[in-house]
């Protein structure tokens, strides 16, 4: 049975830099995405880059190369089970 | 119909700009509020629109870039944000009615002071005299670009030095450049660069901006929903969401960016457009400036020349020259006071007003021979009497 998944959250100040971030990652290779951020870990910004936690060496040095401050990179035990409602 | 009314607004606008706004309006949704699919596409949109922006303006960066409705309205957040009570202005009498309103505004509600720097009846700047200005120590030099009446490009990197070793921030209303004339914010060293979306950007009306370079600090003009930090109390204050209020016209963005697109990748930037639709300026007024009865205004020798001529025939009112010209000819141009008072001070034509015949990417020579014999033909015929 699949089992829900970790992810890593790259949590930004604005959207626009978010928008900017998941462009740079893509340039480089590294497979990301815009995802909403976790809204208990940040009540600021809604926009957060979702990497798969298996990724985030490759994408460190195109995050630390970004020209604004990340808040922070956190990994999250996923709660959502991907194959819920499936029974066979 | 031959469209030369392209400094108020360009008309035909290419396909992939009609395209873009089209597919945008089926597929976006909020910008910047929420983060599904139809929320990416419409952020995604917006931030390459930003970063379309600040690689052809030379600004900082997508983040430095915040889109308005027009150009007016980023120039009233520039100019209400820098400027605080009490404190002084410099602007020129070229400057359009976006500047010197809200100038004034403060002036006469918020205790500030402004100084006006002149043009000459040729419609070039005397140097002498805004270098005077400068002593008085103004906060800030809010200055065009380009004349939106004669078309007339003004030396802003001087300009802007000038008022930075006077201590003074400097926004530069590139109205009538943006898109049609080289303009590089790092080279010209403003702080702020205004634009409009739907002159010679080729985006849609009610789309425009400012650039904003590192270090200068605009208090927000208007204060609301901004998509993020939603439990403090004031508005953000990080770029670009600190000069942006309220939903994004994200689907006009959309169609600034395609237009952008088209004038890098089709008209050859800039320059080219410069390089074209000024030689048509010059054609046309080197067709009209013999004339008998036809005074062609500014295209001085101090200035660098766009794509703009203005022009009057005897003292016929510059109306009724421009409704000859719609009616009898299909030519369409601008007639009147173009929202550039001090300007048709200086040109002594407050009255009469002036006739603008503006050209673009668009347009052709057989437009501009159209345009000359035109107006020959309606000199001759007010030489007679007609």
């Amino acid at each position: 049975m699949l089992q829900a998944k970790d992810a890593c959250y790259v949590l930004v100040r604005t959207s626009t830099e978010g928008f900017d971030l998941y462009q740079r990652l893509v340039d480089a290779g590294v497979p990301a995405r815009v995802a909403p951020a976790p809204h208990g870990m940040q009540a600021c910004c809604g926009t957060s880059v979702l990497l798969d936690p298996e990724v985030v060496d490759a994408a460190r040095p195109v995050i630390e190369a970004a020209p604004y401050p990340i808040e922070r990179i956190v990994r999250v035990a996923g709660a959502i089970n991907p194959a819920r409602d499936t029974y066979c | 119909m031959i469209y030369l009314d392209n400094a108020a607004t360009t008309m035909m606008k290419p396909e992939c700009v009609v395209r873009a706004v089209a597919d945008a309006m089926t597929s976006f949704g909020g910008v910047g509020r929420g983060v599904h699919l139809a929320s990416i596409a419409a952020g995604m949109a917006v931030y390459r629109a930003r970063a379309a922006v600040a690689n052809l303006l030379g600004a900082p960066g997508a983040s430095s870039v915040a889109f308005t409705n027009n150009a007016t309205m980023a120039l009233n957040i520039a100019i209400d944000g820098l400027l605080a009570p009490g404190q002084r202005a410099l602007t020129t009498a070229a400057s359009h009615n976006s500047v010197l309103r809200p100038l004034f505004r403060l002036r006469d509600t918020a205790d500030c002071s402004v100084d006006i720097a002149p043009i000459a009846a040729d419609g070039s700047l005397d140097f002498e005299v805004y270098a005077e200005l400068l002593k008085h120590k103004p906060a800030l030099v809010a200055v065009t670009h380009a004349s939106n009446l004669t078309g007339d490009v003004y030396d802003v990197a001087r300009m802007c030095a000038m008022a930075h070793e006077a201590g003074a921030k400097f926004v530069l209303d590139a109205a009538q450049t943006a898109g049609s004339y080289p303009l590089n914010m790092a080279e010209i060293g403003a702080d702020v660069v205004c634009f409009t979306g739907h002159k010679s950007l080729l985006g849609p009306q009610g789309t425009g901006g400012l650039c904003v370079a590192c270090g200068t600090e605009i208090a927000p003009l208007l204060e609301g929903g901004s998509g993020t930090h939603s439990y403090d109390e004031r508005h953000p204050l990080f770029m670009p969401e600190r000069l942006e209020a309220g939903t994004l016209n994200a689907h006009g963005v959309a169609g600034l960016a395609a237009g952008i697109g088209y004038i890098e990748g089709t008209l050859g930037g800039p320059s080219g457009v410069h390089e074209h639709a000024g030689a048509l300026a010059q054609h046309f007024a080197d067709a009209v400036s013999g004339v008998s009865g036809v005074k062609v205004y500014g295209r001085s020798d101090a200035c660098d020349r766009g794509s703009i001529v203005a022009l009057n025939i005897a003292d016929v009112d510059s109306a009724e020259v421009a409704d000859r010209l719609a009616s009898d000819y299909d030519i369409c141009v601008r007639a009147g006071a173009h929202c550039a008072p001090l300007m048709h001070k200086a040109l002594g034509t407050q009255s009469q007003g002036a006739v603008r015949f503006s050209f673009a990417a668009a347009n052709t020579v057989a437009d501009a021979d159209a345009a000359a014999k035109a107006v020959r033909e309606i000199a001759h015929a007010v030489g007679q009497g007609c």
